[in-house]
């Protein structure tokens, strides 16, 4: 007798008939269609049997009972509770009070540089020309105005930049 | 359509636990307003359950007890995202699936990493072909295949066949039509049967590519 339905849409209902996944009704469509088929008898029962190992090693890898895990999450929440409450706490006063001396001396830095630059004869409050002692006498060689370059000292002397700690072991007079 | 619980001790496992579903929600809503012991009460109740579905994925017990402890944490990290109008189980185990399997994810390019960091003989054994220096007992032999599977149908297989959920608690979990979770079942038991035939007749079984297996979406 020819089964009344296919092969090849029996397969997927024989996978989900070993695991009891189909309704009663379409398990007797796929009786039906195994009474008359053998391919799909054998089908059946490889797919069995490999559920079957798979049911086994389920029974045999149950875990045992295990200490809760609760105290561990809660030590952890807490832990990260308390975290966050320092980080609320420090970090309006890096925002407010930490930047705000950083950025006002960067902007006076620009504002020195750029006075600097529109002057050349400009001087901020504390610098000076940077004088050399000639050896062998008293006299002394004054090089030029003090550049100031975001707290990096530099000379001017006929062109050229020397950095002032770098060169000379000189006698600055401000 | 429906999936009937074929196993009464699960059938007992799987039952909502005292005060259901409506109690779970109202214990939710305490932990949201900063009550911990009302979330100490779910992690409780839940705990068991977990553990196994994660124990199914990594064999080792402490690395899924800290799986377990990083899922409810980020379950209550995302308490306010939580709908009470669903139940807690599935939305837990969701995020339970996607922990272990981002770790996972994590540690295979590890091993890749380590793999072509390794000279030609210090290699480990190609996992598709069985050792035949050891007789592996069927624990070692199933984890094995189940290894090999791509990871849609791993976790298809850990939930449905391993842990007996229904197909619609897996619909819930994974976010997919029952329909779709279906078709996935019969797929993943067709698959695990050839490897598993492939494996016992001693033939290399080729390792299939995982391409868009993110299963979950969270």
């Amino acid at each position: 007798m020819k089964p009344a339905i296919d092969c090849d849409q029996i397969r997927q209902q024989l996978a989900l008939s070993v695991g009891g996944d189909l309704t009663a009704v379409e398990q007797a469509v796929v009786d039906q269609h195994l009474a008359g088929c053998v391919s799909c008898r054998q089908d059946l029962a490889g797919l069995r049997s490999s559920h079957a190992v798979l049911q086994q090693y389920r029974e045999e890898t149950m875990l045992p009972a295990a200490p809760s895990l609760w105290p561990s999450v809660q030590a952890r929440l807490s832990r990260s509770r308390t975290s966050v409450s320092r980080a609320g706490v420090s970090e309006p006063q890096f925002g407010r009070a930490g930047w705000i001396p950083v950025s006002a001396l960067a902007a006076a830095c620009v504002a020195v540089l750029v006075l600097s630059e529109m002057n050349p004869s400009f001087n901020p409050p504390g610098g000076g020309a940077i004088t050399r002692s000639t050896p062998g006498s008293a006299e002394a060689v004054e090089l030029g105005p003090v550049e100031w370059y975001g707290g990096l000292n530099r000379v001017s002397d006929g062109g050229l930049e020397r950095v002032r700690s770098m060169h000379y072991s000189d006698t600055t007079t401000y | 359509m429906s999936v009937r619980m074929s196993d009464p001790e699960l059938q007992y496992k799987d039952a909502s636990p005292p005060g259901g579903s409506g109690s779970e929600a109202r214990l939710m809503e305490v932990a949201r307003q900063g009550d911990s012991e009302a979330f100490g009460e779910l992690v409780r109740r839940y705990e068991g359950r977990l553990l196994s579905v994660i124990r199914r994925f990594v064999t080792d017990v402490e690395t899924a007890r800290d799986l377990a402890q990083d899922t409810f944490l980020k379950a209550y990290e995302r308490i306010d995202q939580f709908d009470p109008s669903r139940r807690f189980g599935p939305w837990l185990f969701r995020i339970g699936v996607n922990v272990t399997l981002d770790f996972l994810r994590r540690r295979k390019r590890r091993v890749w990493f380590t793999l072509f960091s390794q000279t030609g003989e210090d290699r480990p054994m190609d996992p598709s072909t069985p050792d035949p220096r050891v007789a592996r007992d069927l624990e070692q032999e199933v984890r094995a295949v189940l290894d090999q599977l791509p990871e849609k149908h791993r976790t298809i297989l850990v939930l449905r066949d391993l842990e007996n959920f229904s197909s619609s608690e897996i619909a819930a979990i994974l976010q997919r039509k029952e329909a779709t979770v279906r078709w996935r079942v019969a797929e993943a038991r067709r698959e695990f049967q050839r490897v598993w035939e492939s494996r016992q007749a001693g033939e290399a079984c080729p390792i299939h590519e995982e391409g868009s297996d993110d299963e979950t979406s969270d």
